[in-house]
C-alpha cells in the first residue's frame, strides 16, 4: 500500500490555507512552514545544505522517509547542488538549477502549497532555495510494490498471465506496452477530498463514443467523497441503476482484458492503489465472456459460453423449480421420480420450502467462510462441509437427499459465473420465495420480472441487453454474445459503444 | 406508494384467482396407481379398491415400494373415493393413476358411463388412464396378483398395453378420453381390453386376453385375442407384430415374419343395397424364421413365402370381420365413422340401420407383403 498524508497533516494544511500561508523568499521561514505542516510526522525529513563554492547559496530539500530512493537524492540532487560552480543569474535561479544542475527526469516549479504537499506525500522531493518564493518538485518516487503476477480471481489456462498491481504507473505501462499508438488517450483524474487518489481515464480517441465520454466526465465531476481505496467506490457512484444487483460497469485485473475493451471502443478507468480497473459501458453478454475465449479455439469457447449461460439459469432457477415441482405440481413428475421423492419426504421433519431455504443459507455460509477464513484452516471446512452437511444430515434424516443434490447443482453452477454472482444470489432467493408461495405461477412471474428488469437497465445509455435488445439476428450483431465467432468472421466492433464507432476493424481472412 | 399498491394487488390476485393448487407435501398424499370398481355389498353401492403406494419402506437404502390396497364403499364413485378417508389420514391423490379396472358384471348390467364420469371431471385424474375390464369374477382380485416386471398391478397393466403396440399388437386399448369419444359418437362401437388371471408356472399373474365389445356403454361379449390382432390390421393400428404362415400346407406353421411397417387403406362404397368395403394392406417385413435351407437370394422362394403370408393374412382378416359381423353385429372397426367423415348425407341415410348394413357388408381384402430383409447370416 502507498502512504497517504495523515489526517492531521491535511487538517493543518487547511488551517494554514485559512491563514493564507504560502511560501516566502526566506528559507528559514519556509522550513518552519513545512515543519509546522508535518508536525508529529516523524517520517518527514528536512535536509538543509549549501553550495561548496558559494556557501551563501543555501538549499533545503524535503521528503518522506520510505517513499523515496536515497541514492537518487544523494547522487542527482545533493551532490550536483553542492558541487556546482555555475553562475546563477539573479532572476530565474530555479530554472537555471532545473536546466543545468539537477539530474532528475521530471521537475515541476510551483508555489502552490497544496500541490507541494501532495507531491511530497507521494514520494517526490521538494527543493527550496534561499531567496525564492517558489519550489521545485523533483521526482524521486520509489515504492515497494507487489510484483506483477497473475490475478487469482481471473486465472486462465492459456494466454497472457500478467495482472495489474497496485501502482498506477506500472498498470499504465502494461497498457501502453500493448497499444503503441498516439490514438490512445490517457487523462488524469483525481478522486477523494482527503486521499487525492489519482486515476487515469483511458480510451482510443478514434473509437470511443464521445457521448459516453462526456457522460462519464459529467458523472465523475459529481463525485465528492473523502477517500477512494478501490475502484468499486467510483463504480458505485457513477453506475446507472444504483439499486440493481446487476453490474453495469465491468471490472478486470488483467491488462489484456483492459486493452481488448479499449479496442472495442470502451473506456477504461484505472485507479491508483488497486489492481482492479473499470471498463464501461458494460452489457449483459460480457458477464459470460472470458478473455480466454479469444485465445482458444472458437468452438471450444462457444461451448464454454453456452455452459456459462445455462449455468446462470440453473443457478437462479433450480431450487425454485424443484420446490414448485414437489410442493405444487407433483403430477408433472414421472412416476418413478415422484415415488423416489415422496419416499424421501416421508421421513424428514421440515417442508420442502423451509428445507431448501435452510440448505441454501448453509451453502452460502460455507462459501463465505471459504473466502474469509485463514487459508490454512481449509481442511476443517471441507470436512465439516462435505461430511456433516452432506452425508450426516441425510443419514440423520434431517434433510431429504434430493434437496442436497439440488443445492449442490446450484452451488457448482453459481461458482462458474463469478461475474454475475450478486444477481444470481438475489434472484435465486427471490424465485425460491415466489415458487414456495405460488408454485410455477410464482416462478414464471419471477422470471418475467427478471427479464423485464434486465431489459430495462442501461449502462451509460447503452441498453444492457445490447445487441439482443432490438431482436436483431444478424450474424455480425450476435458474433460475440452467446457464441464466440471465429476471428476471421468478426468484422465489426461490438455495437456497445454506439453506432458512431462501428468500423471495419479486422481484415477479413479465411473464406470471405 | 402506487408501486407497493400494485404489488399488493398482484399478489392478492395470484393467490385467489389462479386455479386450485395448493402447497402440499408429497408425504401427505396417498398416491393411487390403480382403481378397481366392483358392486358393493348392498344394492346400488360401489366397492372401490385403490392400489396405493406404501412408502414406509421406501426411504431405506433398498428403496422398496410396496402396493397397499384400500377398499371403500359408497353410493357413487366420488362418494366412495372420499369415504376412503374413514381409513386414511391423507387424501387420495390421483395424478399418478394409470389404470381403471371395471367389473365385468357391472359393465354388462349397468354400463360404464356413470363409472368413468368422475375420472373425466376431476382435476387430478388424467385423461390418459387406461380403462380395462376384469375377466375375473371381481375387478379387485387382479390387484392381489404379483406383477412380473413392476411393483404395481395398475402400472403393469398400463405398461403391458403401452408396449404391446411396439411388440405384438394383440391389444386394442382405449384411454379414458377415447372411451368418452367412442360413447358419444356414431359409427364405432367401443371395445376395451380384458385382463385376467393366468397361471405363470406356479404363480398366478395377470395377462391381457382379448377385448370386451360394447353396445352403447353396456358390455355384450368378448372377442378372442387373435381376432383382435387381425382386426387391428383392418383399422390400421399395427406398428409391430408377427405374421406366421404355413409354407408347405402340412398344418404346421413354419414361417414367422416380423412386421417392420404396415399401412392399411380402406375405401367404402354403397350401391343402394349393400356396403362394399375394400381393404388394402401394404406391409414390409423381416423374415427371421424360415424353413431351414431356404435360399433367400432366390426370387421364387422369397415370392413363395410372401404369397403364402399374404394368403394367410387375407384369410385371417376375413375371418375376423366375419366373426364380428355374425357374433355381435357391432361395428368395432369404425367403418360407420369413416362414412360419417367422408359422406355425411349417406351416413344419415344409413345410420338407423347401420348394424344391419354392417352385418351384410361385403369385404374385399388385398394384401401385399414385401420381404425387406432376412436378418443376419451367422
Amino acid at each position: 500500500m502507498l502512504d497517504y498524508p495523515s489526517k492531521e497533516a491535511i487538517e493543518k494544511l487547511n488551517q494554514q490555507k485559512n491563514r493564507g500561508a504560502s511560501l516566502t523568499s526566506d528559507l528559514k521561514q519556509n522550513i518552519a512552514l513545512f515543519k509546522g505542516l508535518f508536525k508529529d510526522d516523524d517520517t518527514f525529513i528536512a535536509r538543509p545544505f549549501n553550495n561548496k563554492a558559494d556557501p551563501n547559496i543555501r538549499f533545503c530539500i524535503f521528503n518522506m522517509d520510505g517513499l523515496v530512493k536515497p541514492d537518487i537524492i544523494n547522487e542527482a540532487i545533493i551532490k550536483p547542488l553542492m558541487l556546482t560552480t555555475i553562475q546563477f543569474s539573479e532572476k530565474k535561479r530555479l530554472d537555471t538549477l532545473s536546466n543545468q544542475v539537477i539530474l532528475i527526469n521530471e521537475v515541476t516549479k510551483t508555489n502552490n502549497l497544496q500541490e507541494l504537499i501532495e507531491s511530497v506525500t507521494y514520494g517526490d522531493t521538494i527543493l527550496i532555495l534561499d531567496g525564492e518564493a517558489e519550489a521545485l518538485i523533483l521526482n524521486t518516487k520509489y515504492f515497494q510494490l507487489r510484483s506483477v503476477s497473475e490475478p487469482p480471481s481471473e486465472q486462465i489456462l492459456s494466454g497472457p498471465r500478467e495482472g495489474f498491481n497496485e501502482s498506477l504507473m506500472v498498470n499504465l505501462s502494461m497498457i501502453h506496452r500493448r497499444v503503441r499508438s498516439n490514438d490512445l488517450k490517457l487523462r488524469y483524474y483525481t478522486f477523494g477530498r482527503r486521499t487525492k487518489t489519482k486515476s487515469i481515464i483511458c480510451y482510443m480517441d478514434s473509437l470511443v463514443n464521445k457521448n459516453i465520454l462526456d457522460e462519464l466526465y459529467k458523472r465523475l465531476d459529481k463525485i465528492d467523497i473523502d477517500g477512494v481505496l478501490d475502484s468499486n467506490y467510483i463504480s458505485e457512484l457513477i453506475c446507472d441503476n444504483k439499486w440493481s444487483p446487476f453490474r453495469t460497469i465491468g471490472f478486470t485485473e488483467r491488462p489484456d482484458v483492459a486493452v481488448s475493451k479499449i479496442l472495442e471502443g470502451k473506456i477504461v478507468l484505472l485507479t491508483d492503489g488497486t489492481p482492479v480497473v473499470l471498463t464501461l459501458p458494460y452489457v449483459f453478454a460480457e458477464n459470460f465472456q472470458s478473455n480466454e475465449d479469444y485465445y482458444l479455439n472458437y468452438i471450444y469457447s462457444t461451448f464454454g459460453r453456452f455452459l456459462r449461460l445455462i449455468s446462470f439459469f440453473i443457478a437462479i432457477a433450480t431450487p425454485a423449480f424443484y420446490i414448485a415441482l414437489v410442493a405444487y405440481h407433483q403430477e408433472m413428475m414421472p412416476p418413478q421420480l415422484y415415488i423416489a421423492i415422496a419416499a424421501e419426504r416421508l421421513t424428514v421433519p421440515f417442508p420442502d420450502a423451509i428445507e431448501s431455504f435452510l440448505l441454501l443459507i448453509v451453502f452460502d455460509i460455507l462459501k463465505e467462510t471459504g473466502i474469509r477464513m485463514p487459508s490454512n484452516l481449509g481442511q476443517a471446512l471441507s470436512i465439516v462441509g462435505a461430511l456433516v452437511i452432506g452425508q450426516a444430515a441425510v443419514e440423520a434424516r434431517l434433510v431429504a437427499a434430493p434437496m442436497i443434490i439440488i443445492v449442490a447443482i446450484t452451488a457448482i453452477t453459481s461458482l462458474l459465473i463469478p461475474k454475475i454472482n450478486t444477481p444470481a444470489i438475489v434472484f435465486r432467493y427471490f424465485l425460491l420465495a415466489l415458487a414456495s408461495g405460488f408454485g410455477y405461477f410464482g416462478f414464471m412471474m419471477g422470471l418475467s420480472i427478471l427479464v423485464i428488469h434486465i431489459i430495462s437497465i442501461r449502462s451509460f445509455g447503452i441498453p444492457y441487453m445490447t445487441p439482443i435488445d432490438k431482436l436483431s439476428f444478424k450474424g455480425q450483431d450476435l458474433k460475440d454474445t452467446g457464441v464466440r465467432a471465429p476471428w476471421w468472421n468478426m468484422k465489426t466492433r461490438p455495437k456497445a459503444s454506439g453506432d458512431s464507432v462501428r468500423l471495419n476493424s479486422k481484415q477479413s481472412g479465411g473464406n470471405n | 406508494m402506487k408501486k407497493a399498491f400494485a404489488i399488493l394487488i398482484v399478489s392478492f390476485i395470484s393467490v385467489t384467482m389462479t386455479g386450485c393448487w395448493n402447497y402440499r407435501g408429497a408425504d401427505k398424499m396417498e398416491t393411487v396407481k390403480g382403481v378397481a370398481i366392483d358392486m358393493g355389498p348392498k344394492n346400488g353401492t360401489y366397492l372401490l379398491t385403490f392400489e396405493t403406494i406404501n412408502l414406509s419402506d421406501a426411504a431405506g437404502r433398498e428403496g422398496k415400494v410396496m402396493p397397499e390396497l384400500v377398499e371403500s364403499v359408497g353410493t357413487t364413485i366420488y362418494d366412495a373415493i372420499r369415504k376412503a378417508n374413514n381409513k386414511l389420514s391423507s387424501k387420495l391423490y390421483f395424478s399418478q393413476m394409470q389404470t381403471l379396472i371395471i367389473n365385468q358384471t357391472l359393465a354388462k348390467e349397468q354400463g360404464i358411463s356413470p363409472l368413468i364420469e368422475w375420472f373425466l371431471h376431476d382435476n387430478e385424474a388424467r385423461e390418459l388412464i387406461n380403462v380395462v375390464i376384469s375377466g375375473e369374477k371381481t375387478a379387485k382380485e387382479l390387484f392381489n396378483m404379483k406383477p412380473i416386471s413392476v411393483d404395481f398391478v395398475g402400472q403393469e397393466i398400463c405398461e403391458i398395453i403401452d408396449k404391446d403396440r411396439y411388440v405384438l399388437s394383440y391389444i386394442k386399448s382405449n384411454l379414458i378420453y377415447e372411451v368418452y369419444n367412442c360413447l358419444n359418437r356414431d359409427g364405432i362401437a367401443l371395445t376395451l381390453p380384458i385382463f385376467m388371471i393366468v397361471q405363470n408356472g406356479e404363480k398366478p399373474t395377470i395377462q391381457a386376453d382379448g377385448s370386451a365389445v360394447f353396445k352403447k356403454d353396456k358390455m355384450i361379449g368378448n372377442i378372442p385375442a387373435e381376432i383382435v390382432h387381425f382386426s387391428l390390421f383392418v383399422t390400421d393400428e399395427i406398428d409391430k407384430g408377427i405374421l406366421t404362415t404355413d409354407l408347405n400346407n402340412d398344418g404346421q406353421d413354419d414361417v414367422a415374419l416380423e412386421i417392420m411397417k404396415t399401412k392399411t387403406k380402406s375405401s367404402i362404397s354403397f350401391d343402394g343395397k349393400k356396403i362394399k368395403i375394400k381393404i388394402n394392406v401394404q406391409s414390409s417385413v423381416m423374415a427371421l424364421e424360415i424353413p431351414p435351407g431356404t435360399d433367400m437370394l432366390d426370387v421364387t422362394s422369397v415370392k413363395k413365402i410372401s404369397a403364402s403370408a399374404q394368403n394367410r393374412l387375407v384369410q385371417k382378416m376375413h375371418e375376423s370381420i366375419k366373426y364380428v359381423q355374425t357374433e355381435y353385429q357391432k361395428d368395432v372397426f369404425g367403418f360407420g365413422k369413416m362414412i360419417y367423415e367422408k359422406n355425411h348425407k349417406l351416413w344419415h341415410k344409413l345410420s338407423k340401420d347401420w348394424d344391419v348394413y354392417f352385418k351384410n357388408a361385403e369385404v374385399e381384402i388385398k394384401s401385399n407383403i414385401f420381404i425387406r430383409s432376412s436378418g443376419m447370416s451367422k
